[in-house]
């Protein structure tokens, strides 16, 4: 019998385990276009839910209601644990407080515990909600679609050095009453925030250049996007304001970015009943994705 | 003598001022448990006519009934006025807001309308129930 050189087999098990360990964290466009072409199909009516239902949109009670449960059987499918964020608020103007009842919603958030006990949270989060009369496949069905792909993935990764915690917010089309209210409570319970990454409208790429818009970073997540932007050939544009719901997390002083598809060329179909499954560019949004989770696995390698 | 029903006083016609105060201390009070006053406030300083009538006047429940019957009866008005509006134009309007204007929505804004014509036209059979 041969002698087996142990260099030899110590070299197949190092390239083995790299080899998996790749497989296992790298997020491929074939692994998420699929998933997330599901995904925007059910949340916009373009295909039914597992009960059978359509959702044509997401804007009354009803509707948000139904999409909640929706983002709750995917957590739970995923073992990740839920603690959906019930809110109830003044309107905030004299009239509608005089003559309404207050403004009430959920924001479906999901936590990935960290492998490490650290008390670090990273958050990522979109907007479910849409504006009436529009079945929101872009605006945003597509951001949503971002943050299942990642939670999905991000949930098998062995070594997790912060939490992941993932919000879907309600009532961003209401002045984002649904976001201001998740970081209010956030700030009041003290929790250790690195960072939030918010998208919105990440599914248009009419004049093909895959650019994206990062609107207010701070330097160092603008620095991280830009390089893991590099690695994808994603041009990066940086952008200032507060768009969507990242305006709610700027305001409290957060570490925030937003990711959006270029405002120079953002859908025309915004808060139309255009705004459909048909017109989702996946692969730009599947890009997108790439980047957001190379992000958060470069931010998980550094802590 | 033919009696008119209209024109005779029921005992229960004090009650009704009572009840049609409810309603704004609920809406104010739920306001107030989420943490905003302000509804509370204005609701309140609203009322303050009425019990400055009625504790602090001679025949002051006449003019109370008079003072809160149309504000009831404005306050019906308003509500109807604006959801009318938005049949025509709700653009603008929040989903927050639009989703809360159901049938049930209506009922009451009518149910405010005639609650104050009722505070308003029979203050005079109250006056004459309460003395
Ligand atoms: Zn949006």
């Amino acid at each position: 019998m041969n002698k087996v050189n142990p260099i030899i087999i110590a070299c197949y098990l190092l390239f083995f385990s790299v080899n998996v360990s790749a497989q296992t964290h790298k997020l491929t466009i074939e692994e998420i276009t699929p998933f997330q072409q599901k995904i925007i199909a059910e949340l916009t009516g373009h295909a039914p839910m597992e009960d059978g239902s359509f959702l044509a949109e997401r804007s009354s009670e009803k509707q948000r209601k139904e999409a909640v449960q929706y983002f709750t059987n995917h957590f739970d499918s995923w073992s990740i644990p839920v603690n959906n964020h019930r809110y109830k608020i003044p309107h905030g103007y004299i009239f509608p407080d005089l003559l309404f009842k207050p403004v009430e919603g959920v924001n479906a958030v999901g936590t990935i515990p960290s492998t490490n006990n650290s008390d670090s949270f990273v958050i990522i989060g979109a907007h479910y909600d849409t504006e009436r009369g529009s079945p929101g496949a872009i605006d945003n069905a597509s951001g949503v679609a971002v943050c299942l792909a990642i939670a999905k993935k991000f949930s098998s990764i062995k070594e997790r050095n912060f939490n992941l915690m993932i919000v879907l917010f309600d009532q961003e089309e209401d002045n984002e009453v649904g976001s201001a209210a998740f970081a209010k409570k956030l700030k009041k319970n003290g929790k250790q925030v690195h960072s939030v990454h918010i998208t919105d409208l990440i599914a248009w790429d009419e004049n093909r250049n895959r650019a994206i818009d990062l609107q207010s970073p701070t330097p160092y997540l603008e620095k991280l996007y830009k390089s893991e932007a590099a690695m994808l050939h994603i041009p990066i544009r940086v952008v200032k304001g507060g768009a969507s719901d990242n305006k709610s997390f700027l305001a409290l002083g957060y570490p925030t970015v937003g990711v959006f598809e270029e405002a120079s060329d953002s859908t025309p179909h915004l808060h139309r009943s255009t705004d459909t499954y048909e017109t989702v560019n996946f692969k730009y949004l599947a890009r997108a994705t790439q980047l957001m989770f190379n992000v958060l696995k470069t931010i998980n390698n550094e802590n | 003598m033919k009696t008119n029903w209209l024109r005779t006083p029921k005992k229960w016609y004090p009650y009704v001022l009572l009840f049609s105060l409810l309603p704004p201390i609920v809406q104010g009070g739920y306001y107030l448990l989420i943490g905003s006053l302000y509804p509370l406030l204005i609701e309140f300083i609203l009322m303050l006519p009425v019990i400055y009538f009625v504790f602090y006047r001679k025949k002051g429940i006449y003019k109370a009934l008079k003072y809160w019957g149309i504000l009831v009866f404005c306050y019906g008005f308003l509500r109807i006025v604006l959801i009318t509006l938005f049949q025509f134009d709700n653009g603008g309007i929040p989903s927050a807001v639009y989703y809360q204007v159901t049938p049930v929505y209506w009922i009451k804004s009518f149910g405010y309308l005639l609650l104050g014509l009722f505070l308003w036209i029979f203050r005079k059979q109250y006056y004459s129930v309460v003395t």
